[in-house]
């Protein structure tokens, strides 16, 4: 019983890794997306080239370089903060491609259109593209954050204090080791199952909307 | 000595470490896809049995991250006296993952190919396996393709969790060199490298192939 207690007080790590990492990838996903989208074909390519690079490198590859490689003689992470940011560029990367998709998904004839009422490219593009290319991202953006937080794990290779780092932690000390990764694994699942649930619903209510 | 000259030194270890990537990600791909196929087949099994244990089997490999999967097996059953190597450990929770997350992706493709073909297949008198081998198959194997190479990257970047059972993959190789000479950043941007220079164009491939092949069939 108390193993079961030990392990879940990760929880609050967990959440604030993948909600932290998130937030990161939130705001760096803009100037990427929209570099992304540019008409000039050079910006374009620069952008695919980074989203992609960072996509190519294993987020414990990341983190490893954070951690260790900056850590060493660079700037000096916590293992929480060296995982939030690194998971947080990868996040960038991913919504960015996200939100193009978005982007390209929004009707022509709506800047057209913004154009021909005299709304600047830079208001057409803010208050009309974006929030409806926000809206048609939201289900791949609700994927990928499911994704991240079962990723979150793999903070615990550089000993951040959440579930799965926890689960190790007390294995070491119970001798119980199927107990102690099985609460872990159950915490994933329950998790994943609630979250599934919830973007079939979440799915199904936007298709209604927009019909 | 320049970066360059340093990354010369770390190169033939690191470089053997992604042989082992390499083959732990083909094994994982090789187990993988026919058991991704077998549980998509056990999935929609008239037989409520078979359909339960596929959908378990599913949902454990797509719902637990692939890195809990890996410590449970390694660290976890040997409790209960299952002891597997690392390697032996690494290729069973991965393969699992490959399995659970393809057997959507044949699924979803076996789906979508229009009900009028297998009606078509069994009015000409096809049985359910040459309709399947004939007819069904080959048009849902052109719509899971792109799916199933973008998967093979992603496992491939997987392959780095292995790191943490103690198998001697690229990320272990350059984690050892790092903690032997305090050269981590170094020797883990060239991993890094050696991860992106293999996986990023393999994603661009992956994508002007998926634009080909996601026109309407002619």
């Amino acid at each position: 019983m108390d193993s079961v207690g030990f392990v879940l007080a990760g929880i609050p790590t967990t959440l604030l890794v993948t909600v932290g990492a998130l937030a990161i990838g939130a705001v760096g996903m803009l100037p990427l997306a929209i570099l992304r989208v540019s008409r000039v074909r050079l910006i374009r390519a620069i952008a695919i080239f980074t989203i992609d690079i960072v996509r190519g490198i294993p987020p414990i590859v990341w983190l490893f370089i954070i951690f260790f490689g900056l850590g060493t003689n660079v700037i000096h992470l916590s293992p929480l903060t060296a995982s939030i940011v690194g998971l947080g560029v990868i996040s960038a990367a991913y919504f960015a491609e996200i939100l193009r998709g978005g982007i390209n998904s929004v009707d022509r004839g709506q800047r057209e259109a913004a154009a021909a009422l005299g709304i600047s490219p830079f208001h057409g593009f803010a208050l009309i593209v974006l929030p409806q290319a926000i809206r048609s991202a939201l289900p791949a953006a609700a994927t990928f954050s499911i994704g991240l937080l079962k990723d979150s794990s793999i903070a615990s290779t550089i000993g951040a204090p959440e579930v799965l780092y926890r689960a190790g932690v007390d294995a070491g000390a119970s001798f119980e080791p199927l107990m102690s990764y099985g609460i872990a694994a159950g915490f994933y699942l329950v998790v994943s199952l609630i979250a599934a649930w919830a973007t079939r619903r979440l799915d199904a209510h936007f298709r209604r909307a927009v019909s | 000595m320049t970066v360059f000259d340093e990354w010369l030194d770390f190169l033939p270890s690191l470089l053997t470490g992604l042989g082992v990537s390499l083959r732990l990600t083909g094994l994982c791909m090789l187990l993988g896809l026919p058991g991704g196929l077998i549980l998509a087949i056990g999935v929609s099994s008239p037989v409520r049995g078979i359909r339960y244990v596929g959908l378990c089997l599913v949902e454990f490999g797509r719902g637990l991250p692939a890195l809990v999967l890996l410590q449970f097996v390694y660290f976890g059953l040997p409790q209960t006296h299952v002891i597997l190597s690392p390697w032996v450990s690494a290729i069973l929770a991965l393969s699992w993952v490959t399995a659970a997350y393809t057997s959507e992706a044949f699924r979803g493709a076996i789906n979508s190919v229009p009900r009028g073909q297998s009606e078509a297949a069994s009015a000409t008198g096809m049985g359910k396996w040459d309709s399947f081998r004939f007819v069904i198959g080959p048009q849902a194997a052109r719509l899971v393709l792109p799916s199933l190479m973008g998967f093979t990257i992603l496992i491939f970047q997987t392959t780095s969790l292995a790191f943490t059972v103690t198998v001697s993959e690229l990320t272990n190789e350059a984690y050892t060199i790092g903690s032997q000479t305090f050269r981590y950043l170094s020797v883990l941007v060239l991993a890094g490298v050696i991860y992106a220079v293999i996986a990023a164009p393999a994603a661009h491939f992956v994508r002007r192939y998926e634009k080909k092949v996601s026109k309407p069939f002619a």
